[in-house]
């Protein structure tokens, strides 16, 4: 991480190594929420603009990404609940993933559809747990939820998964 | 067979940001750290232009309050000279109401 003096003579962290650095971070969080490319890319824009205005109080590079990863929580949700009736990008027209996706289309499409259904604090805490690899306790920390709210928000996320499995199971 | 929790790691795996993105947002930021400063720079301008109109308006109110105050003294002046001169005229019209003449300190005067 690139840093620089300022005018004080603390090292202060640079704008364009962070987004350089977090872009993929920033945008995937946001993508994965809203499903949405153009949506996610704005959000990008205001989480990095946010940082822009903020940096000199961010002090260290682990410092911004927990700041980012929180801003872009609460940005992508705002955005969604602003934009609730904005289409949803069909998945031909996703973004390509950085590592190759293992599931088969008619599997993505139930995710899909799965996902869309979630309420927004247990898409975000899927998103978070899958996306970023995140354990309870730091979405926690990003959600700025309790602890024993986000494992019932990921516990109950899962039952619904597992509920629609089993009721197209049954209807096949 | 993957299980529910690797389809989701597949589902929700990162994607790459647009091409291009880091250098819209960048140049966004740039944009928006400009127009602040222009912003700051044109609230800085109207505030010395207002602090010179101030300092204007206050250099013409001082003038005109000392002029204000010259001319009153000079009007009080002018009264009380008028004043004197109407005491003097009197006590001559006394002086030649009583004696038949004007009194002497007029007579002597060059």
């Amino acid at each position: 991480m690139r840093t620089s003096s300022g005018m004080t003579g603390a090292p202060t962290l640079e704008l364009a190594s962070l987004v350089r650095e977090h872009q993929d971070m920033v945008f995937s969080i946001a993508f994965q929420y809203l499903r949405d490319a153009g949506a996610a890319e704005d959000v990008a824009q205001e989480v990095f603009l946010q940082l822009s205005q903020k940096l000199g109080a961010l002090g260290s590079a682990e410092h911004a990404k927990a700041w980012l990863r929180t801003v872009t929580c609460h940005r992508a949700i705002d955005f969604g609940r602003r934009n609730s009736d904005r289409t949803h990008v069909p998945l031909d027209e996703a973004p390509e993933p950085a590592q190759p996706e293992a599931a088969d289309p008619a599997v993505a499409r139930e995710l899909e559809t799965w996902v869309q259904a979630l309420p927004e604090r247990m898409r975000m805490a899927v998103v978070l747990r899958y996306t970023e690899d995140l354990g309870p306790q730091e979405i926690a920390q990003v959600m700025g939820a309790p602890l024993n709210t986000v494992k019932s928000l990921l516990r109950r996320a899962l039952e619904r998964l597992r509920g629609r499995s089993e009721t197209q199971e049954v209807g096949t | 067979m993957t299980s529910p929790d690797e389809q989701l790691r597949g589902f929700f795996s990162r994607v790459s940001s647009p091409a291009g993105l880091a250098d819209r947002v960048l140049a966004a930021a740039l944009g928006a750290r400009l127009a602040k400063e222009r912003r700051w720079r044109r609230t800085g301008w109207a505030l010395s232009m207002a602090a010179c109109a101030l300092l204007v308006w206050g250099g013409w109110w001082t003038a005109e309050r000392r002029r204000g105050e010259q001319a009153k003294r000079q009007a009080l002046w002018a009264l009380r000279l008028a004043g004197q001169q109407l005491r003097r005229a009197q006590d001559e019209t006394q002086s030649v109401y009583r004696t038949g003449f004007p009194s002497k300190t007029r007579q002597e005067r060059p």
